[in-house]
């Protein structure tokens, strides 16, 4: 008893005076614009205790009062460093510079946040500047198209911007643009991403280890943080593209104040130069164009409040105008995303930092036609089909630091989605007859979807680093409610200081399913919910690998991964995805899939020559009772082989060159191999299996070069790209037609041949 | 004009992207081919052929008449078989006729082509316990008159079996003799009819072609009643002119091997989508090893609608 009652004393003692502790706080941002850094490192060197900054570049550290070494780096920073006595808490913002302008006081070396010391596996940070080094297709820069050059990701075809991680569908990825979903993330179908580059600020995709913060999609989150506006001064960026212009301005509400904005804008011009041309040829006015819209605020409204408000506006319009002498016709497809999200971070004190945030998400596609009496105003024919979905979202986050030994973030979220998809409406107006308005095949939905999250960051030992959490869902449609909890565990080991292995844990539901086509991307994929018929997409993953980090110029990862994903759809044999008269989900099948493999990752990030490395072994299958006689067959993207290669190197301060080489193991795609007769005597193609043959294998070569040049008051750059440089033909897809002697042959359609294309651009 | 040379420029390069070749496929060694679904107490008569590359261009690629037939009843050799040419088919020498309950093994050979075999064991038969008729009992929403059938049958406990329904109708054929031909419209709300991937069984307005599907298994050993409407003018009584003799509709209730009920399936829905180049593939079922087509026996129970 007695032993119990010192102990107790002692452990009150502790928690009060003799082990007074202190808490030192603040935010990390870029010295010459004045972003916050997110995922900066922060270590007492000599505690052997760290931790990292937040989404906002807040961090917070608490120790036991001593002298304290402390020492903040960021991949591409200067690294701060300075002592302190810590007998006080203590309220630091750092400033970090670019390496390039080395401050000699505060910079000792380059040390920077390693891969093995994150308890994170399977993610990748692809730095903004690498992206836009990459060499550009049709002179732009693609985020999604960088995003497939990392290994474990698969791009859906020649020139498309859709992403398959680890064996996963493209319905599987969670893609947030300042953490609100994105749903069709392509434009002028898939050959070019709706994000902007001279917007973005992060790019981080997560392929497994979730943690638990992270729900709603089975296979990856694609994270990307727009930029906050410069506070220090009014910059810019513009370019003049092939296909497209775009311009880009941010700089502070007022100088010397720390609130800042940052508006961005990109439209093609392919309709205006071509037409003269296609008004010639066709008679008509019909063009194509795209164009999206970035902006943020950003507000400091306190020292420990902060707002920010961001949004996206794009649409993808395809126009024909005719007329004759006695009618106008109009017609259009359209289609495109609205996003807009406003937060609120508040600093309650120096170790709970909270963020209220709520958030709209839109994605429409129309396409409709319209006939009008050039006569009589008030007689008219439309016909329009329409489709998208909705969703409204709150929710509050609490990053809690406690101790440096544990990082403890937590939150809660409603989200209320519409869903619409695919309505036919005919609205008709004719003289002597009576006026229409019908809607066909309608079934609008509507559903509520929560999720609740908990997760540490725990520092059990010197070596040992967990990362447990649980993500609870429930989702509620009609009077039909499911729920999901989900455990997440990843651990890392440190075998030495600079190696380390790792071992992960997720499980992950969905309640939303992509109707999509073979993968091309077409603005009439439909999201749909979880049905009484269609249940939740579910998985589990499990993932294990080493991270080494060499003299902190190399990052090496290796990894093995196994994913078990069930309830996952697909459209039943015989299906069309163009007959809107069948309901949706009478078309599809439900079944399970598998994909397992190994990645090797290599990257190196600083130096005159930085770029990644990226080998992928693996298996992707499905299975599905009503497709190939409910026997095993290859997912479409199953690619025993992947191979990536990116690489940037300075020449000298004027020229840059870049290349990126990709190779991969052709699509699994179903052909007929023979034809027979059945029962009755008719013919009959054969196809034997599901995705019974294998395309030619994807390789391609980009170059780019680019020269940059120094002025007065801005730099300027000729950016000069080729894409598939040897001019493969890459298969898009194979069809059985017949060749020039009009004898049945097999057809291979490619895409893009050699594509060179200049941009020149300005920073100011 | 140096602008104007850079948008053609431009017009040229995207508009040329897109190329088609010629490329070359692995091609599929022809198989042979079996097609027989044969009726109990029958003669067995198969078809025998073979298959082709889908690049071929003959003519007439599929026809064999030499073929090596054999069939064994419940594991012993039981007949051989040989072709009819005016019936373009395999018939037993012996005259063998298909029973019940017996398992069947049929083999195809011939010099170049791999060994081929199915087998099959004839579902026990099912009766039709009775058929009943309302007259005009519904009118649909065009206005045709209705009448209602209906159709009660005992399942068979022992065994899982699936079923093909038809609707048959007397006609002429080629304006000699009268052959029964299957009513084109069969409509139903009935739940346990197999509606493949159209699951909502309340629309009575929608027709099944020629016949419909159903497994026991919502009533397996149990009485089963099935009520359907045909077309008031499909069931009139038919009148030979040439010797006044009347004719009636007839139901054919076809219990049928789980391998037959597969390919009944998949075979619709490859004719029904085999035009649409937006369909996704479908795979025509086969129980045949090595090859392709089917090989199944079934009993069949038939009664006359009054």
């Amino acid at each position: 008893m007695k032993k119990l009652i010192t102990a107790s004393v002692a452990w009150l003692l502790c928690l009060t005076a003799v082990c007074q502790k202190h808490t030192i706080s603040g935010y990390i941002s870029d010295k010459k614009t004045g972003e916050k850094l997110r995922n900066a490192s922060i270590i007492i060197i000599n505690k052997n205790a760290g931790t990292t900054s937040n989404n906002y570049g807040f961090f917070s550290i608490t120790l036991p009062a001593d002298s304290i070494d402390i020492y903040i780096s960021y991949a591409g920073y200067a690294t701060y460093e300075k002592s302190i006595l810590l007998n006080m808490d203590y309220k630091i913002d750092i400033e970090l510079d670019v390496q390039k302008n080395l401050d000699a006081v505060i910079v000792k070396s380059s040390k920077k946040p390693s891969i093995q010391n994150k308890t994170q596996m399977s993610s990748i940070d692809l730095p903004i500047e690498t992206i836009k080094s990459l060499p550009r297709f049709l002179g732009e820069v693609d985020i999604i198209k960088a995003i497939q050059l990392l290994p474990g990701v698969q791009a859906g075809g020649e020139g498309q911007s859709g992403i398959y991680v680890r064996g996963g569908g493209p319905d599987q990825n969670l893609i947030l643009l300042d953490g609100v979903p994105v749903y069709n993330v392509s434009h002028l179908f898939g050959f070019f991403s709706v994000f902007n580059a001279d917007a973005v600020k992060n790019v981080e995709l997560v392929k497994g280890g979730f943690p638990a913060r992270y729900g709603g999609r089975l296979s990856s989150v694609l994270d990307i943080q727009m930029k906050e506006g410069n506070k220090n001064g009014l910059h810019g960026e513009a370019g003049i593209g092939l296909i497209a212009s775009r311009l880009t301005l941010e700089g502070p509400f007022k100088k010397g104040k720390e609130s800042s904005f940052m508006i961005s804008g990109r439209r093609t011009y392919i309709d205006i130069l071509a037409k003269p041309i296609t008004k010639k040829q066709t008679g008509s006015d019909v063009g194509y164009y795209f164009y999206d819209l970035n902006a943020k605020a950003n507000i400091k409204l306190t020292a420990k409040d902060h707002i920010y408000i961001s949004g996206y506006t794009g649409d993808d319009k395809f126009y024909s105008k005719e007329k004759s002498t006695d009618f106008a016709n109009n017609s259009k497809i359209k289609w495109g995303n609205t996003t807009a999200v406003v937060r609120w971070n508040h600093e309650f004190s120096n170790k709970l930092f909270g963020n209220l945030s709520t958030h709209y998400s839109k994605y429409k596609f129309d396409v409709g036609t319209e006939e009008t009496s050039r006569t009589n105003n008030n007689e008219f024919f439309k016909l329009n089909y329409f489709s998208g979905i909705e969703d409204v979202n709150a929710k509050y986050d609490i990053d809690f630091l406690p101790s440096p030994n544990h990082f403890v973030k937590m939150g809660t979220g409603i989200t209320f989605h519409s869903y619409r998809p695919g309505a036919i409406q005919s609205k008709e107006n004719r003289i002597g007859s009576t006026p229409t308005d019908t809607l066909l095949k309608y079934k609008f939905l509507n559903a509520k979807e929560t999720d609740t999250y908990i997760e540490d960051d725990i520092k059990l030992s010197d070596k040992l680093k967990t990362n447990i959490g649980l993500h609870f869902t429930t989702f509620t449609i009609g009077t039909k409610t499911y729920t999901s909890l989900q455990p997440r565990v990843a651990a890392r080991y440190l075998l030495t200081k600079d190696l380390s292995v790792k071992a992960s844990y997720a499980q992950m539901n969905q309640y939303i399913h992509l109707l999509t086509n073979a993968g091309i991307g077409l603005p009439t994929d439909l999201w749909v919910p979880v049905t009484e018929r269609i249940p939740a997409q579910s998985s589990y993953q499990v993932a294990t690998g080493l991270a080494y980090n060499h003299q902190n110029k190399y990052e090496i990862s290796v990894e093995g991964y196994y994913k078990k994903m069930n309830n996952i759809i697909e459209y039943s044999e015989g299906a069309s995805y163009l007959d809107p008269t069948s309901n949706w989900e009478d078309k599809v099948v439900v079944g399970k899939g598998w994909s397992y493999g190994a990645e090797l990752f290599l990257q190196k990030k600083t130096g005159k020559t930085t770029g990644l490395i990226g080998y992928t072994l693996s298996w992707a299958n499905r299975q599905f009772a009503n497709i190939n006689f409910g026997n095993k067959f290859p997912y479409r993207y199953d690619r025993r082989h992947d191979f990536k290669m990116a690489l940037v190197h300075k020449l000298s301060k004027k020229i840059e060159l870049s290349a990126d080489f990709v190779f991969g193991t052709g699509q699994a795609i179903t052909l007929p191999v023979a034809r027979y007769q059945d029962d009755t005597g008719e013919e009959i193609q054969a196809f034997e299996k599901r995705n019974n043959y294998r395309m030619a294998p994807f390789h391609r070569l980009d170059f780019g070069i680019s020269f940059n040049k120094q002025k007065k008051n801005f730099s300027r750059s000729w950016i000069v790209s080729v894409y598939n440089v040897y001019d493969r033909r890459n298969p898009f897809y194979i069809y059985l037609g017949t060749d020039s002697n009009n004898k049945p042959a097999y057809k291979q359609v490619s895409l893009f041949p050699i594509l060179p294309s200049v941009t020149y651009q300005i920073k100011f | 004009m140096k602008k104007i040379t850079i948008v053609i420029a431009t017009l040229i390069l995207l508009s040329s992207c897109e190329k088609t070749i010629t490329v070359e496929v692995p091609a599929a060694t022809p198989k042979l081919v079996m097609n027989g679904l044969v009726n109990a107490n029958s003669i067995f008569e198969v078809k025998i052929s073979k298959s082709e590359t889908v690049l071929s261009t003959n003519s007439n690629p599929f026809k064999i008449s030499n073929a090596t037939v054999l069939l064994y009843e419940n594991g012993i050799y039981k007949d051989s078989f040989l072709f009819n040419a005016s019936k373009n088919s395999y018939v037993a020498r012996a005259g063998t006729t298909v029973a019940t309950g017996k398992k069947y093994l049929l083999t195809a050979s011939l010099n170049g082509y791999t060994k081929i075999e199915a087998e099959t064991t004839t579902p026990s038969s099912v009766t039709i316990q009775s058929i009943t008729r309302r007259v005009n009992a519904r009118t649909d929403a065009n206005g045709n008159k209705q009448d209602e059938l209906k159709i009660k049958f005992l399942d068979n406990p022992t065994e899982n079996n699936n079923y093909i329904f038809k609707i048959k109708k007397p006609v002429f054929n080629n304006g000699a003799t009268i052959i029964y031909d299957a009513i084109n419209c069969i409509r139903s709300v009935d739940v346990d009819i197999d509606r493949g991937s159209n699951t909502d069984p309340s629309d009575l307005n929608a027709c099944f072609s020629k016949e419909f599907i159903m497994t026991d298994k919502n009533f397996n050993g149990r009485t089963k009643e099935i009520v359907f409407y045909i077309d008031n003018y499909e069931l009139e009584i038919f009148t030979n002119p040439f010797d006044q003799k009347k004719y009636k509709a007839i139901i054919e209730m076809n219990s049928v091997t789980a391998d037959h009920y597969k390919y009944r399936k998949s075979i619709e829905t490859y004719r029904d989508n085999e035009d649409n180049p937006f369909a996704e593939p479908v795979l025509v079922y086969s129980n045949v090893k090595n090859g392709y087509g089917i090989f199944s026996s079934f009993t069949m129970a038939r009664d006359t609608i009054r």
